[in-house]
Parts: C-alpha cells; structure tokens; sequence
C-alpha cells in the first residue's frame, strides 16, 4: 500500500528546491550577467534583465588590465602550494597514523598552529619575507616580498595542519593488515605505499587538494599585504579595478568570471572522487 | 504473566517490508524461541513485542487485549539485550535493585529481592563490584537479573549468549532454562543459533524473509521440518541436500544411485514432483548398506572429533557429509556405501535458494 | 621447522600479548592454535609473518634466528580475520596480486586465479569489487589470496570463522583436503573447539599469552593438562565435580561434596586440596536412581539438540551435562542415577592435572 504524494506537497517541496538554489545561484548568475553588461546597464536601478551583451569588460579586464597575468601568478602559486601540501601532508598524516609519532601530542601541536589568526601573523610575515629576500637563500628561491616564493611557503604554513588533520583520518581508516598483507607478499615498505596504501587513500588526498587549492585560489590578505605587482594574484588583480576614478564593475565581474571559472572545472572534475572521499572507507567485515 | 497472540503482523521501513502478516500465539508460561538468519524479521518482530518497534498493520495482543497503542515501559516486558547495558559507576547490587528503586519499592523489599534473583543466577558474591571488573558472563547474568528482579510479564531475550564462549554459553543457557522452570515467565528468545533456540525453547519459530517457515517443538522442527529451509538450517552438522530425479513410484533416483520407496515416500513423491532435493541427516547417514536406501559414493575426507567421526564422501555431484563412532574411517578416493533408513529421507521440492549457500544471496 | 623461543611481547607499557612462550611448528603439520579471543594468537602469527617483533625472545627459522627478517623476505602468505582485501582492485585482481609482485607471467597468473576461484567456490565474482561481496565471500578471497602462492608457512587467522554454519562446515574439509595436498606447514587460528579438532595434525591451547598444553587432539581431548584445557576441548564441554579424599572400604575413595562416592583415589591425590573430577558427557550414562556405584543425582535442566539430548544433572553440589539419545524419556526433577565410566575420569588438583594409578 504506497502513500501517494499530494500534488501540493510535490509543489510545496519543488519551490523550497527552486528558493534555496535561488539564494546560493543568483550571485554567480548577478556577476556572469553583468559581465556582459554595456557599461550604462550595470548600476542602474531597477536592476535591468534585458541588454545588448557586449564583450567589451573582458576586452578591457585582459587586454587594458592584463588579468591573464594574475592568473598565471596565481595557477602557479596554488599549483605549487597545493603539491607541496599533499605530498608532505600525506607523509606526515601517513606516519601519525601508523605510528602515532608523538603519542598524539605533535599532531595537536600542529593544529595549535591553525588557530592563529592571519593577521595576527601578518606583520611578522612581512618582515621576514623582506629580509629573506635579500640572502642569498631567499633571493636563489624567490622568497623575497612580491615574489612567489613567499606566497608559497605562506600557503603551505597555512594549510598543512588541516591538510594532515584531515588525511590522518583516512589513512587510520585503512586497516593495517591490508599493508601487512602486501608486505608478506614481498613488497618493501615504500612498494606497499605507493601500490596499496596511496591507491586506497586516493580519495582522501583528492578532497584535501581541492580544499587546499580552493583555500590558495581565493585567499587575498596575504596576497594583498606581499605581493605589489609581480607575484599578485587574481584576488589582488580585481582589487586594482577599484581605481580612482571609481569602481569598474563590468571588468570586475568580467575578471570574476574568468576568475572562479577554471575552479569550477577543477572540482567538477574532483567532484567524483571527492564524493567517493566523504563516504570513503577499505572492505570490511 | 501473559498470553502473546500476533495477528496479521506486519512491519514496514518506509519501501521494505521487514515482516509480512505473521500470525502466532504464544502460551502463558510458554518459551519460544525465534530463530532466522540475519534479516529474517526476527529482531523487528520482538521488538514490537516489547513496543519499541510501532506496528505497521495488524495487531498484538498481550491476553487478548490489543497493545498496538501501549507504551513500551506500560506493557510490563523485560528485555534482555546482547550488550548487557549496564550502569558504569554503580555496584552490581544497584544495578539489579535500580527497576526496583525506579519503581518506588521500599528498601526492604529491594533487598530481599536482590539477594533472591542474584543467588539464583549465581551473583551473591559479585554484589558489590563495579560492572566494569565482570567477566562478560557475569555481566550477562547481571543484566539478565535485572531484567527479572522486576518480575516482568514477558521476558524478551535478544541474542544474549551469542558471543560468550562454548563454556560459558553452556552455563548460561543452563541458567536461562532454570530460570523459566522456576519464574515461569512466558520467555522469547531471539537467535540465529539454531542449537541455542532447540536447547532452551519449548517451540521453536523458523523465520525467513519476514516470515514463518515453521513453528513446532524442538524435535518437530528437527526429524520433520517444514521445508527445505528449515531442514537446512536446524541441525549441525548441517543436513545433506541432494537433487533427485526421475521420481515415480518404482523409486527415485539420487545421483545415478536408483532407490526402491516405501508407501510414505511414495505418498510424498506425489505431492513433491519427480525432481527435488532429498535431504538426509548426517547423524542418519550410515557407513554399509545396514539400511535399505544406499548411495555410492567415494571418500573425500575423514575428520576425527575425538567423541566422534566426521566423514565427507562425495556422491556423485555432490559432498556429503556423515556422523559415525569413533574410529571408522574412510580414505581419499575409496569406494564406499552409505545408507540410510527410509524414514529418515526427506524429500521437498527444488528450492534453488537452499541449494545455494546461504550468503550468496 | 619455525620455532618461539622465551618469546615475551608487550604492546606499550601494560598490555602482555604473550608470556614467555616456546613453540615449534614442524615442517608440514597442521598447527591448530585455539583459544579464547585475545589470548594472543593473532600476536604469534603476526609474529612468524615479520609483522611485529617480540619484546624479548627469539623467532627461529630452521635454527638461525629470523627476527631481523622484514615480512617481505619471510616467503610467509597469510589470511587476515578482516580480510585485508584491497577495496580498489577487483576480486581477479586481489587473488593475483601476490603473484603479480613475485612478477609471476601474465597467462600463468590467469590461469591460477581460474583455478583457485574454482576450488574456494567464487568464480562468478571475479569481476566484482571486494565492497559488493558478502561475509562469506569475502573470507573466501582472502583465504585464496593466501593460498594462491607457494609459501614456506601459510598463517590463516580465522579464515572460516565469518561464514555461515554449512559453509564452515564444507570448507572446513576442502581446507583440511587442500592441507594434505600441498603438504604445506599451516597456522591456524581458532576458537571453536570443533575447528580445532577436526583440523590440527597438533594444537596449541592459548590462554592469556601462555600455551597450557600442546598435543594431537586425541592428547588434548583425552589426557587434558589442567581444568582450562579439559573445559576448552570438546564439545560438550567437561563438567566437574568439587571433591575430597577419604579412607574407603578398599583404600581411600574420592567423595563428592555431600559425602557420595566416586571412584578410588589415585595416590597422587592423597592429602591434595582443591580436587575436582571431570568427566565428559559422553563417558556417563543414566541408571535407575539407587543402583550400586552410581552417583544420585536429579535432572536439572534438559536440552534438545536434534540427534540427541543434553541432560543437566544435579549431582553432589555441582552440575553435570549427560549426552543422552534424542528419545530418552526425562523430567526435569526426575531422580537419576549416574554411572561414571571410571576409565575416563580426569583428576585434577589446583587445576592441574593429576597421574593416574596405572590399572
């Protein structure tokens, strides 16, 4: 005997769906319209849905503002930042998680890090990388304020701790006896690793990437405070638009839209496997 | 104390039916086992016994009156569950007096209790420790004091002994048969461990996809199940199945071995078919050709139990297994007869299912 | 030959998994080790894989000490209690695995994973991933997996503890067939008495990191160390009745706790407390109550089992278990009479097991 649904109930759950997508999609929809917008159309009131698109804000967002620059400072940033941080967060959360090094006291130590505020760091940051940048260590690895360097070692710093808080979960959730198992089968410890253990935890270390690179992609008071020119990022990029002679609001959400476009490919593609994260888990009985 | 009559049951999560419109009536005083593998709608149906579980259609009903709409701690059932639920920080004597001191009884009363139910079950010189210092037997036996220090009408028992091992679950189940040959209380038992729900039970209730397969004393259940099922899993070691053929009332025949039938096999070759399972005990199956139904059949392997033998021969297509003395033997590969008495070949009709091992479904 | 020698392991500071313990596995044999869960079989067996290492102790292989040996360079296979299977590779690809990294052909390891997955019963789900197997299905892939390669020693930590009860039961045989096949040196861990005897060439009873004896099954079952190990094996369990010695007739006798007679006293039992007879369910039978040498006793409880019954019977202060033939008429209450066979009596004294008189 089904229940059948009402149509009223069917209504009632259908307009809830399209309310809730309304307040999160209409932003993103807001910016990409009016990128398209001739400059009279933007600020206007009523707001108006209906214009001639033109692809005037993107010609002036890349050619007059060269913005394709701050996407390759920060494709390289958040590159880098993001390999860095896996490949050593997986390591450290790998050990903690076989080994308990510490005894779980260096793993909360770490997460201690996370608490401080950025810019309460901020100051002290500036300093360094100023002065860092002028050894020779620092200049040989463009450590150096407005160079990439920085920006790099500063992403790393920040997202590591949560990155290996949140691997050391997934590598606890890979039982032991399936490496000891691959062991006895004659692979060394590294072998075991790189066949078994990494496979199975593929999926944690994809939901980390995406956060981390999402983190690097969209962060700005660090971008803001060291980098002047040559390092910014797009987040700085579209901060230049607010120039003197006023807002540019059709180049800004021309360059938000070329801005959030290659994230939005980045994690449909990861979407797959980051699904596979959240409800991860290895056979068991 | 009191009757327990299931009418119509049904119980449903959202799109599944876990139990389809059982019907049974357990006696005052009465213990019954309900015994199913995983899944078979064993556990749902005891807990909307105890009222933990809303019934989804039809009705139960404590001596004859409806409890659908009874609230569980308002129907006067004591349940007993696998992972004892015992209070932490307080002694074993507050453990078992805490229904009686929740129930307002005066101290006296409590005590006289307490001591009663814990010299019964054993318990008098564990009174004062703290749960976490018992041995999982003796937890089990606290809490199952505390579920009849409160002299229930019903006493549901969930799986209790499962885990304990062989020694103690002989203990145990020696403690739990005592204790309803002296409280009387009308008992459900619910396993998947078909030795436990023979041993204890006065009957037995075989459940299987939400429901019953068979509901028959111990022995019924044992010398004549209902169905291939229930031949399949009441019994251990667990009975032999092999296909028949060619069933008519010149005989059957069980893997190329041509069999003469008495009047009541004939009778069942009827009602069965000409093809199915013929089923025969392990315990029934003999080493010669003593008894009048014989297979041929090769020896695959011999285990030695010490008390008893157990031989594996394979006949034709198919491993069989059989129970004998001590000492008799049969090697890899030797040609030899078994037989076994007409009265103990069952016959049912082809179920794939019960052929198939059980998990692969 | 593998052997434990004086091994002690401790995992962190309090936790003992094993006590002082010295073991041989002779090449071949089928060395059952049954106890009770934690009792530290799974440590032994992770220790002969290279696994863990011993607190103290030596681990021996053929008498030169292999404790330094990583578990690659062991040529040990073993079957893990969860199973271990790789959640991201097919059930195919999990069975050939050990094959794959000692870098056996392709077509070969085709054909091996074929035939194994024909003798374990699993070859329609070769293609399947591990997570859409069941229990049983699941144990079987792991145990293939162990198999599936020669090995010095094959360690199985409860390969058929998970499956139901006739599929235990059937691959219980095809494990013992495959055993004597390959005439290989197996480990196996149990904790069913069933299991133990009908598997072991010999078995290692473990209780609390200690081995309380070793010994064929017929040892084990017939000539138990102590009260642990006479409780332990078999199926009923033993029971035992609480006694004392006292001066009989004929030399002195042993006497239940109200004053009823047993059996003559071994001499070893003399001026010994704590003594207990054990006696197995199958070495009673039920007289008439008041016959001459028998024990006076009332039916407790009585247990249907199918093929049989189980009497529990209140003799002196202790209850005993009676198998009894399925249509043995009995009421509990009833008075009954209990003849002992008296060759297969078990004494024991402090839990310990005491000589018997030769006859």
């Amino acid at each position: 005997m089904q229940r059948k649904t009402s149509v009223f109930v069917e209504t009632l759950r259908y307009g809830t769906i399209f309310l809730v997508l309304g307040f999160f999609v209409f932003p993103i929809f807001w910016m990409v319209l009016t990128s398209f917008k001739p400059e009279g159309a933007i600020m206007v009131s009523p707001p108006r849905f209906l214009f001639t698109p033109t692809l005037e804000n993107y010609a002036h967002a890349l050619h007059d503002k060269n913005f394709l620059f701050y996407i390759k400072n920060t494709l390289i940033i958040s590159v880098v930042s993001t390999a860095i941080v896996v490949v050593f967060g997986s390591l450290a959360a790998y050990s903690f998680a076989r080994y308990n090094v510490g005894d779980g006291h260096i793993l909360f130590f770490i997460l201690s890090t996370k608490m401080m505020p950025a810019i309460a760091v901020i100051l002290p940051y500036f300093l360094i990388f100023r002065d860092v940048g002028k050894t020779a260590i620092g200049k040989s690895l463009h450590l150096g304020l407005d160079q990439h360097g920085a920006l790099i070692v500063t992403y790393v710093m920040f997202n590591l701790p949560f990155a290996i808080w949140l691997l050391v979960s997934f590598f606890q959730d890979i039982p032991r006896s399936l490496e000891h198992s691959a062991r006895l089968d004659g692979l060394s410890r590294i072998q075991v690793l790189r066949k078994v253990t990494f496979p199975l935890a593929a999926p944690g270390i994809a939901v980390t990437a995406v956060f981390t690179l999402i983190f690097c992609w969209n962060e700005f008071l660090f971008a803001y405070i060291l980098t002047r020119k040559m390092a910014s990022t797009v987040t700085v990029g579209v901060e230049s638009f607010f120039t003197l002679q006023g807002i540019l609001w059709g180049p800004v959400a021309a360059a938000a839209t070329i801005s959030v476009a290659p994230m939005l490919i980045f994690v449909l593609i990861m979407q797959r496997y980051m699904v596979r994260g959240l409800t991860f888990g290895a056979v068991r009985g | 104390m009191a009757r327990i009559t299931a009418n119509r049951l049904i119980k449903r999560y959202g799109a599944f039916q876990a139990v389809h419109g059982i019907d049974f009536d357990i006696a005052d005083g009465e213990f019954v086992a309900i015994l199913g593998p995983s899944g078979c709608g064993k556990s749902s149906t005891m807990r909307m016994i105890a009222g933990l579980e809303s019934v989804s259609e039809g009705q139960i009903l404590f001596d004859g009156v409806a409890v659908n709409d009874v609230r569980a701690r308002d129907r006067n059932v004591a349940m007993s569950f696998e992972n004892y639920a015992l209070y932490a920080p307080i002694t074993v004597y507050e453990n078992i007096a805490f229904p009686l001191r929740s129930a307002g009884k005066d101290a006296s009363e409590i005590d006289r209790a307490v001591h009663t139910v814990a010299e019964k079950m054993e318990l008098t010189t564990l009174l004062g420790l703290k749960p976490g210092a018992l041995s999982s037997g003796q937890a089990q036996r606290v809490g199952l004091a505390r579920a009849l220090v409160r002299k229930p009408a019903v006493f549901l028992l969930d799986e209790p002994i499962s885990h304990l091992d062989t020694r103690q679950r002989y203990r145990m189940r020696r403690f739990i048969k005592s204790i309803h040959q002296e409280f009387g209380h009308t008992m459900i038992y619910v396993t998947h461990d078909q030795e436990e729900a023979l041993a204890l039970a006065d009957r037995v209730m075989v459940m299987s996809d939400g429901m019953i397969q068979q509901m028959a004393t111990p022995q019924e259940v044992y010398s004549r199940p209902a169905n291939a099922f229930v031949a399949g899993f009441v019994g251990e070691p667990p009975i032999n199945f092999l296909d028949y053929s060619d069933g008519n009332d010149s005989g059957l025949t069980i893997e190329g071995n041509r069999v003469a039938l008495t009047e009541e096999l004939k009778a069942r070759i009827r009602t069965v078919g000409p093809r199915g399972l013929a089923a025969i005990r392990p315990h029934f199956l003999r080493l010669g050709s003593a008894s009048p139904i014989r297979l041929q059949g090769r020896g695959f392997i011999t285990e030695e139990l010490q008390d008893h033998n157990e031989i594996f021969v394979d006949v034709g297509e198919a491993r069989v297994a059989l129970v004998t003395p001590p000492g008799q033997k049969v090697a890899r590969g030797e040609e030899v007869t078994l037989s076994v008495d007409p009265e103990n070949l069952l016959l049912f009709p082809a179920d794939v299912r019960v052929k198939e091992h059980s998990d692969e479904l | 030959m593998y052997s434990l020698v004086d091994v002690h392991k401790r995992y962190g500071l309090r936790t003992v998994a094993l006590r002082k313990l010295s073991l041989d596995i002779r090449p071949g044999e089928f060395f059952v080790l049954y106890g009770p869960a934690g009792a530290g079989k799974s440590t032994i067996l992770n220790l002969l894989a290279g696994l863990t290492r011993p607190t103290s102790g030596d681990v021996r292989r053929n008498g030169a000490s292999i404790v330094h040996l990583p578990p690659e360079r062991r040529n040990a296979a073993m079957a893990f209690e969860n199973y271990a299977l790789y959640s991201h590779l097919s059930v195919a690809e999990n069975l050939a695995f050990p094959l794959r990294a000692a870098g056996v052909k392709h077509a070969e390891v085709t054909a091996r994973v074929k035939s194994i997955a024909g003798v374990l019963g699993i070859p329609h789900v070769l293609d399947r991933r591990p997570g859409f197997l069941s229990g049983g299905q699941r144990q079987r892939v792991a145990l293939g997996r162990a198999i599936i390669r020669p090995a010095d020693i094959y360690l199985l930590d409860e390969p058929i503890g998970h499956l139901d009860a006739k599929l235990r039961h059937r691959m219980r045989a095809e494990l013992k067939a495959l055993a004597v096949e390959m005439k290989a040196t197996i480990v196996f861990t149990t904790t069913s008495s069933k299991e133990a005897l009908a598997l072991g060439d010999r078995v290692g009873i473990l209780n609390a990191g200690r081995l309380e004896q070793v010994g064929t099954p017929a040892d084990l079952y017939d000539r138990p160390a102590n009260t642990f190990v006479a409780s332990f094996v078999g199926d009923p369990p033993m029971s035992f009745l609480n006694v004392s010695t006292r001066a009989g007739d004929s030399g002195p006798v042993l006497v239940t706790g109200d004053g009823q007679v047993i059996a003559a006293a071994p001499l070893s039992a003399l001026g010994r407390t704590g003594l207990k007879v054990g006696v197995r369910s199958t070495a009673l039978t039920l007289v008439e109550p008041g016959r001459p040498e028998t024990l006076a006793g009332r039916v407790e409880v009585l247990e249907h089992l199918g093929h049989s019954k189980i009497a529990v019977i209140a003799a002196g202060t202790d209850p005993i278990q009676v198998s009894l033939p399925a249509d043995a008429a009995l009421r509990p209450g009833e008075a009954v009479g209990l003849r002992i066979d008296p060759t297969r009596l078990h004494i024991f004294a402090d839990e310990t097991a005491l000589t018997m008189d030769p006859a």
